[in-house]
C-alpha cells in the first residue's frame, strides 16, 4: 500500500497519547522538504529516517537534542539506521518503499547528473537537463475574501448602472473576467462562464491555515486533526459532522446577525431557544463549554460553528439570523487531493459552490446593490 | 455618482460620500489626475502581476523602469495606481503616493523664474514630491537634459534617498533620453544621472 509524502500525518495511525504531537512534527518536516525537495534519493531517504528517528523520540517520550527545531528538522540531530528503527517502531514504521513523491521538485540537485542509480523515476531525469521547474506555493492572501491588493475594472463594461434619489450608482464589471484566484471573485462574476480547469485552478496548490492560529495548537482534551486543528466539541452533532462543518466553513470573517433590522456582531451574542443571550452570561451554563477556553478566538469559533451546524445540520430556522449569505465551500484552502482524501470527491462542483458562495457573499453584502434594491 | 475602485468586492454597511475607503483612495486618484475614464481602468497593456511583485521587492531607495515604447506615460500611471492600492490605508488625505510629471514639472519651474512668486500649484508638486511615501517620476522621454534639468533630478533622488523614501523613475532607456548644453559640467551630471538610472533598473518593460 502506498502512501503520498503529504498525507503520512492523515493517514498514519497514530497512538492518540502522541498523535498530536507527532503529527504536527511530521507536518513541520514534510513542509520544510518541501521547499528544499531536489528529488534526489538520499533526500528520500533521509527525510523517511528523519521522520521514524523523530516518532521514536516522541513515542518513548526522549528528550529531543538540544537546540533541535522542526523548523530546520535536519540540523542538530543524529538520524538514526533504518534497520534498528524498523524493529523498534512496529507499525509505526514509515517504510520509504511505500511512499509516494506527490512533492514538487523545487531545486534541482548537484547530484543528479552525476549519479548513475538506475531506480530514479522519469521526473529526476528531467531535472538532470538543467531545467529547474520552481513552483511558488499558493499565497494566503489569494484565497482573502477581501478584495485584490490592487482591483481591477473595466469602465467600458457597466454591469449594473442606476439612479437612486439624484445619485447615480455604477458598479464596472471585475478584471479578470475569469478570476484565477479566489480573492478575484466579485459580484460581478459568472460562474457559467468558466471551464473546468479555470474552476480547478481556484485551489491552492498547498495546505493553507485559514483558521485562528490558536486552532492549530494542540490542548488537552479537546479533539485535534492532524491537518485541520482543534474540533471544538459541540453537542448534538458528531466528530464526523464537526469535521465536515471546518471543511465547508475553513474561514470565518467578518460575521454580524440581524436584530431589529440592524446588524450587530456575531460572537459576543447566541441563539438559544429562539432567545439572544449574552456569550459572557451562559458560557459557564452550557454543557459543551467546559473544556474550551473562554478567549475572543474559542467563543467566536464556538458561536459560529454551533450557528452554522444548527442551521444546516437541523435546518433551524433563527430569530437572529446571519447578516449576508455565508454558503459551504467559501474558501477553498488545501489542494484538491486532500478534498477528495477527505471524501469530498466532485472537486468541480465544490469549486463551482466556492464561485457561487462568495458571489452571494458579496452580492448579499454589497452596499450599493442593497441600496438599488431597496428601490 | 461615488466612483469607488473597491466597489464590485465591496461589503462594507453603507455607501456614501464618508467611507474612508472611498474618501482616502479618490484624494489619491485625484492628485495624480486618475479618472475613470484612465486607460488603467480600460484594459490591461501588459502582466500586472510581475509589475507588481517587483515594486513589492522594495519600501525605500530608487528603482528605475525602462520603457521600450514612445510614451513612458501609461506604465507611469499604471504604477501609481497600483502604489495607490498599496498605501492608500491611513493615509489620512496625505499624498502619500505622487506622480511627478518632470517635463512639466521643468517647464513650471523655468517659467517661475520670470515671477514675482512661485505658483501655489508648483509649491505644492515641491512639497508632495518632497514629502510622499512613493515618488513616481515619469514624463523624461520630454525633457532635453542640460546642465538644470540633470542636477534638479539629481537633487530630488538625493533628498528622498537620505530621507529613506522610495522613487519609481519611468524612463525611457538611457541612449534615446535627449541631452542638450554645452561644457564639462552638463555632461558630469547627465553621466551622474545615467548611472543611477542603470544601477538602479529593475527591468525592462515592452509596451504596445
Amino acid at each position: 500500500m502506498s502512501i503520498e509524502f503529504s498525507q503520512i500525518p492523515a493517514k498514519l495511525r497514530y497512538p492518540r497519547h502522541v498523535q498530536g504531537k507527532l503529527s504536527s512534527l511530521h507536518s513541520d518536516i514534510i513542509t520544510y522538504v518541501s521547499t528544499i525537495y531536489d528529488g534526489s534519493h538520499e533526500l528520500r531517504s533521509k527525510t523517511i529516517r528523519l521522520m521514524n528517528t523523530i516518532t521514536r523520540y516522541v513515542v518513548e517520550s526522549d528528550t529531543f537534542p538540544a537546540g533541535w527545531s522542526s523548523a530546520r528538522p535536519f540540523d542538530r540531530i543524529e538520524i538514526e539506521d533504518e534497520l534498528t528503527l524498523k524493529e523498534e517502531l512496529g507499525d509505526l514504521y514509515i517504510n520509504p518503499k511505500e511512499i509516494n513523491w506527490d512533492v514538487s521538485i523545487l531545486v534541482e540537485s548537484n547530484k543528479v547528473s552525476k549519479s548513475s542509480d538506475t531506480s530514479k523515476p522519469v521526473q529526476e531525469k528531467k531535472s538532470s537537463q538543467n531545467k529547474v521547474k520552481v513552483i511558488q506555493e499558493t499565497d494566503k492572501s489569494d484565497l482573502y475574501i477581501q478584495p485584490p491588493l490592487v482591483p481591477q475594472f473595466d469602465v467600458n463594461k457597466v454591469w449594473m448602472s442606476t439612479v437612486v434619489d439624484d445619485t447615480q450608482y455604477c458598479i464596472y464589471t471585475s478584471i479578470p473576467l475569469i478570476p484565477t484566484k479566489q480573492n478575484e471573485i466579485s459580484v460581478t462574476t459568472d460562474v457559467n462562464m468558466m471551464s473546468d480547469s479555470q474552476l480547478m485552478n481556484l485551489y491552492p496548490n498547498n495546505f493553507i491555515k485559514t483558521r485562528s492560529p490558536v486552532m492549530y495548537e494542540p490542548l488537552d482534551n479537546i479533539k485535534y486533526h492532524p491537518q485541520l486543528g482543534l474540533i471544538l466539541p459541540i453537542e448534538g452533532y458528531t466528530e464526523s459532522q464537526l469535521i465536515d462543518n471546518i471543511i465547508k466553513y475553513p474561514h470565518l470573517f467578518k460575521l454580524s446577525k440581524v436584530k431589529d433590522g440592524e446588524p450587530i456582531s456575531f460572537y459576543n451574542t447566541i441563539e438559544i431557544d429562539g432567545e439572544l443571550q449574552k456569550v459572557s452570561d451562559v458560557w459557564n451554563e452550557l454543557s459543551d463549554t467546559s473544556l474550551i477556553p473562554y478567549t475572543a478566538d474559542f467563543v467566536k469559533e464556538y458561536v459560529v460553528r454551533r450557528y452554522l451546524l444548527e442551521r444546516d445540520v437541523k435546518g433551524v430556522q433563527h430569530s437572529f439570523p446571519m447578516y449576508g449569505e455565508l454558503n459551504p465551500f467559501l474558501t477553498l484552502f488545501t489542494t484538491y487531493s486532500d478534498y477528495i482524501h477527505w471524501g469530498y470527491t466532485d472537486v468541480i462542483d465544490i469549486a463551482r459552490k466556492c464561485v457561487q458562495s462568495r458571489v452571494l457573499y458579496k452580492r448579499s453584502r454589497n452596499p450599493v446593490l442593497r441600496r438599488c434594491e431597496h428601490v | 455618482m461615488y466612483n469607488c475602485i473597491f466597489t464590485p468586492h465591496c461589503t462594507e454597511q453603507f455607501c456614501d460620500k464618508s467611507c474612508p475607503i472611498l474618501v482616502e483612495t479618490s484624494y489619491l486618484l485625484e492628485r495624480n489626475k486618475i479618472d475613470m475614464n484612465n486607460a488603467v481602468f480600460q484594459e490591461l497593456y501588459y502582466k500586472l502581476d510581475s509589475i507588481v511583485a517587483d515594486l513589492s521587492k522594495s519600501e525605500s531607495g530608487v528603482q528605475t523602469f525602462f520603457v521600450n515604447s514612445k510614451d513612458s506615460v501609461k506604465l507611469a500611471e499604471f504604477i501609481t495606481y497600483c502604489e495607490i492600492c498599496k498605501n492608500w490605508k491611513g493615509s489620512r488625505l496625505h499624498c502619500v503616493v505622487y506622480n511627478l510629471k518632470y517635463s512639466r514639472f521643468v517647464d513650471d519651474v523655468k517659467k517661475s523664474w520670470n515671477m514675482k512668486s512661485e505658483p501655489e500649484d508648483l509649491e505644492y508638486t515641491r512639497i508632495w514630491t518632497d514629502s510622499c511615501k512613493v515618488l513616481i517620476v515619469s514624463n523624461m522621454d520630454y525633457v532635453k537634459f542640460g546642465d538644470f534639468e540633470s542636477q534638479t533630478l539629481l537633487n530630488i533622488l538625493q533628498s528622498r534617498q537620505s530621507s529613506d523614501k522610495k522613487t519609481i523613475i519611468i524612463s525611457p532607456p538611457v541612449n534615446r533620453l535627449v541631452t542638450g548644453g554645452t561644457g564639462n559640467s552638463s555632461n558630469m551630471f547627465f553621466e551622474s544621472l545615467k548611472q543611477i538610472l542603470n544601477s538602479t533598473k529593475v527591468g525592462m518593460v515592452e509596451l504596445k
